[in-house]
């Protein structure tokens, strides 16, 4: 047995056998062994889809582990130095050579685990843009790295360990002296396949707390749970039938089909991507941890960059905190921002030397999703994107003003958030298109080929789904428009008594697993979708 | 604290910053914004602001921030 | 005034129950009314053997689209005068197979049932496993997507069995693409592993067949694509271990000795994979001769309850 026996959270694999499994024998250990079931049953789970590709994880938080004790050594002994003299120019010396020190480290164990990362990830696309430069110059070379496998979640872990070293470093937290609580931050199970990214201090002592399962978390984890299946096994996978074909061979759709193609993909990105997450929330729950979210309500988003901070909420953050941040903060752009600002004014200037940070987070972004050139185009994408937004925006103000348009109106609001739909349609279509030449085809045939004539005579049914497969969608985007207004205005639900909860929650738990049964997109004539950010 | 709000100002103008509470959270100011204000602070009062200070905490008033560039000044002692 | 809770693990079970209950509910409702794909049976060509007679077929072929082109019942029939049934679908798992025996058996009592043996190196996925045994309990799980086609007669109408397959379950294919290799059967005494799951499926097969007294048959078909030495060694190594003695017997028709001479260049329709209808005739002839020789079944040929066959195999000319 090597792997392959989990292939995605929403199975009955996983959902009806391994959770049920570990909960029963987590309820069933002592509090302080806990944590070690939770460790055990995370490696199982990564044993069962990966196989023996655990080496790799394993190597990874081993790596982290050390990093931090001798980062928290090189701490201890600058703190002995530092107190030894009074001196504040000495001081100032002292940690900055300790510094350094702790750089090095720092910079050794990121090389080591994002190396991992690279090597299983990104050889193969490496490999060939240095096949093809040799070619420029007359080498014939082909470079084909031996194929390891990826392992599961390995974009994933590999960005908690560099978020630990980083915290590490910046004395946000306390190195870990205890292997096995940094190995369950690492690798907790129900992260593995899709995340979110979490940070050490936000998980670690949740998770090593061993915590009772309560039946207020079960339930509720339950009901997150069934909500999450419903959005990926109702919507997710139906979607396949027209998605699939379209981005397959789009030159046999038309422009009316493709645009509809990008926007139903869309939807079943945010369906599979957050549905997935709800599953891990869920589970995270029922054993007593607080998985952070990773979206908001991202559809309600008034501009690019506000989607990007609603949207794999954990991603953003991660490469706000370590990229943008440090980048922007970093002594050559700081000079770069203060003649930039001379030159260009202060609200130019600034937008000028951001965008060099910005360009970092999106490359990274991009190259994050995977190896291809698509990849890069969309992360450029969305840099020119953002940028030209930062700098338009005066003229746009004026614009604004010029019209008399109320920035706080309601249809203006709705423009803003359609304008963001578009930006976000168009990215997606370049992110799932097979390579950057059908991107742009798909977006040239769009261009001159949309008829809203199509719509009508019903040709965009084309593909793969029929009218009642639209009507299930469309029911459901509705369903979950109104959740998201709901908690978009702040509306509260009101809070029953704790007796009613329970038993309003199992009635809506009830409810949606028949509604999953009859309504799910499973069984003959469907292909289940493989978890789409599984494979970044 | 008067010179913080200067500095607020013209970075972004319209605010009132003597009373707002949430300007990280409420995303009164985005990542360039605080990009340039970070600059200006340092510049103003000779600190450096380590990417680690950014946090919600620091940035959401007028007050925080002067607290936290107080704060700064302490530690570079 | 006090007020009655219930205890939370109470709301739990009763929302478990409730979901059950629904789906037998529903499972009744959903269930095809008859066994035809215009019902919205799924797999009409193996499920139209519950539309035969009580205790009518002497043998069942079970498994993959090797049974259902290669073993032609009413060629058999012609040929022998027993009567049998292909209960084969495409890329048949062993759960499967252990599904579709299951509800042919209650009401089919044959003389041998014949088990394919491509099948049982078929990888299965637990989920697949795991959704078949569920839709075992309820049929909604399986016909769910009839929520498309219900009609107020599914509320009322009992399920009924009345449909038949006319070739019995036999779909040749009349292609034509030869098969360039030559040394699938190339001697060796490596042999492939049967998963234990596998493994489990067909000796739970095997014992459901014993318990009723009915003989057993596993079947190599001619096939230079899924049949090897390793396969083959394996298969009876298999048998070795369990010691069925009589009840199981196996017949490699690639194996020397008990081959058909098959003719690559012509009588396959897709390099090797599969046997085209030419390929079916003489494997079908084989088999039918074999099973009748050895297992001694009646020729009903003749017989008024069986005029059935006599015209089907009429209508298919």
């Amino acid at each position: 047995m090597n792997g392959h026996i989990i292939n995605s959270f929403c199975s009955l694999a996983f959902l009806g056998a391994f959770v049920p499994a570990t909960a029963l024998i987590y309820t069933l250990s002592p509090q302080r062994v806990r944590p070690w079931v939770l460790l055990l049953a995370s490696y199982a789970c990564f044993w069962l889809i990966s196989g023996k590709l655990l080496v790799l994880l394993i190597a990874t938080t081993l790596v982290t582990y050390l990093t931090g004790l001798v980062l928290g050594r090189v701490r201890a002994e600058q703190r002995e130095a530092v107190a030894g003299t009074r001196d504040r120019a000495e001081r100032r010396a002292i940690k900055a050579r300790y510094r350094n020190r702790s750089r090095m480290v720092v910079g050794f164990s990121a090389l080591a685990s994002v190396g991992i990362l690279v090597s299983v990830k990104y050889l193969g696309f490496l490999g060939g843009i240095a096949s093809s430069l040799g070619t420029l110059v007359g080498f014939e070379w082909h470079l084909v790295p031996p194929k390891i496998g990826v392992p599961i979640g390995i974009s994933f872990y590999t960005l908690q360990a560099l978020s630990y070293v980083f915290d590490v470093y910046r004395s946000t937290i306390e190195p870990e002296r205890n292997p096995m609580r940094l190995a369950l931050f690492m690798g907790f199970f129900p992260q593995l396949m899709e995340g979110p990214i979490c940070r050490y201090g936000e998980t670690a002592d949740q998770l090593a707390a061993g915590e009772p399962i309560r039946t207020d978390n079960l339930v509720n984890g339950l009901v997150r749970i069934a909500w999450g299946v419903a959005k990926t096994i109702i919507v997710a996978d139906r979607l396949n039938l027209y998605v699939k074909p379209v981005f397959a061979d789009y030159t046999a759709w038309s422009g009316t089909v493709i645009a509809l193609g990008a926007v139903l993909y869309t939807f079943q990105l945010y369906c599979d991507f957050s549905g997935t997450i709800d599953i891990v929330i869920g589970v995270g729950r029922i054993f007593g941890v607080r998985l952070p979210e990773n979206f908001r309500q991202p559809f309600f988003s008034r501009t690019a960059s506000e989607f990007w901070q609603r949207w794999h909420i954990t991603l953003g953050a991660w490469l706000r905190d370590y990229v943008f941040y440090p980048v922007s903060l970093s002594s050559p752009v700081k000079r770069f921002a203060r003649g930039a600002r001379k030159v260009f004014g202060t609200r130019t200037g600034s937008v000028l030397s951001g965008g060099v940070a910005l360009f970092c987070v999106w490359i990274l972004n991009g190259l994050w999703h995977g190896s291809g050139w698509q990849y890069l185009f969309f992360g450029m994408y969305y840099f020119v994107t953002i940028l030209a937004s930062g700098l338009l925006e005066p003229l746009f103000s004026g614009m604004r003003r010029a019209l008399k348009i109320d920035p706080s109106a309601r249809p203006w609001i709705v423009f803003q958030v359609l304008r963001t739909w578009t930006i976000v349609f168009v990215g997606e279509l370049i992110f799932r298109a097979e390579g950057v030449r059908a991107g742009i085809g798909m977006l040239g045939r769009i261009a001159s080929g949309f008829s809203p004539a199509a719509l009508i005579d019903g040709s965009v049914l084309a593909p793969g789904m029929d009218a009642a497969d639209f009507a299930v969608v469309a029911l459901f985007a509705v369903a979950m428009l109104f959740f998201g207004l709901w908690r978009e205005l702040g509306c509260r639900t009101p809070r029953p008594a704790l007796q009613h909860r329970i038993g309003i929650s199992c009635a809506a738990l009830a409810a949606i697993c028949v509604v999953i049964i009859v309504f799910g997109a499973y069984g003959q004539g469907y292909v289940p979708l493989d978890p789409i950010y599984a494979q970044f | 604290m008067d010179t913080i709000i200067d500095i607020l100002e013209e970075l972004k103008p319209g605010i009132d910053f003597e009373t707002e509470q949430g300007l990280v959270r409420r995303r009164v100011l985005d990542s360039l914004t605080i990009i340039a204000l970070i600059s200006e602070l340092e510049d103003e009062f000779d600190i450096t602001i380590p990417a680690v200070e950014i946090v919600a905490d620091n940035f959401d008033s007028a007050e925080s921030i002067h607290a936290l560039i107080e704060r700064l000044l302490d530690e570079d002692l | 005034m006090k007020r009655f809770h219930l205890p939370p693990l109470a709301c739990i079970g009763l929302s478990a129950v409730a979901v059950l209950v629904a789906c037998l509910a529903l499972s009744s409702l959903f269930v095809p009314k008859n066994n035809q794909a215009s019902f919205g049976q799924i797999d009409e060509a193996a499920f139209g053997v519950l539309g035969e007679p009580s205790d009518s077929l002497d043998v069942l072929f079970v498994g993959d689209s090797e049974v259902y082109t290669s073993l032609s019942p009413l060629q058999m029939w012609n040929e022998q005068g027993f009567t049998s049934y292909d209960i084969a679908t495409s890329g048949q798992p062993l759960c499967y197979s252990k599904t579709i025996l299951s509800h042919a058996l209650e009401k089919q009592n044959p003389r041998v049932v014949v088990f394919e043996t491509n099948m049982i190196f078929r990888k299965m996925k637990a989920d697949q496993i795991l959704w078949r045994e569920a839709a075992n309990l309820f049929p909604i799980i399986e016909y769910h997507n009839r929520w498309k086609h219900l009609t107020p007669a599914d509320l009322t109408a009992q399920p009924k069995t009345t449909w038949t397959h006319p070739a019995k379950g036999f779909r040749p294919n009349e292609q034509v693409v030869p098969s360039k290799i030559r040394d699938h059967m190339k001697p060796t005494t490596d042999r492939e592993r049967i998963s234990p799951l596998n493994e489990w499926y067909l000796t739970s097969m095997i014992d459901m067949c014993r318990d009723r007294g009915i003989k057993v048959v596993l079947l190599s078909t001619p096939s230079t694509k899924n049949w090897s030495t390793q396969r083959h060694n394996a298969v009876q190594a298999f048998l070795d271990s369990k010691g069925y003695g009589s009840d199981v017997s196996y017949l490699d028709l690639n194996f020397d000795g008990t081959e058909v001479p098959i003719d690559w260049q012509v009588e396959t329709s897709d390099a090797g994979d599969h046997l085209n209808i030419k390929g079916a005739r003489k494997v079908s002839h084989y088999v039918g001769d074999w099973l009748r020789t050895n297992y001694r079944l009646t020729d009903h040929r003749g017989e008024s309850a069986y005029r059935q066959w006599t015209q089907a195999s009429a209508n298919l000319g």
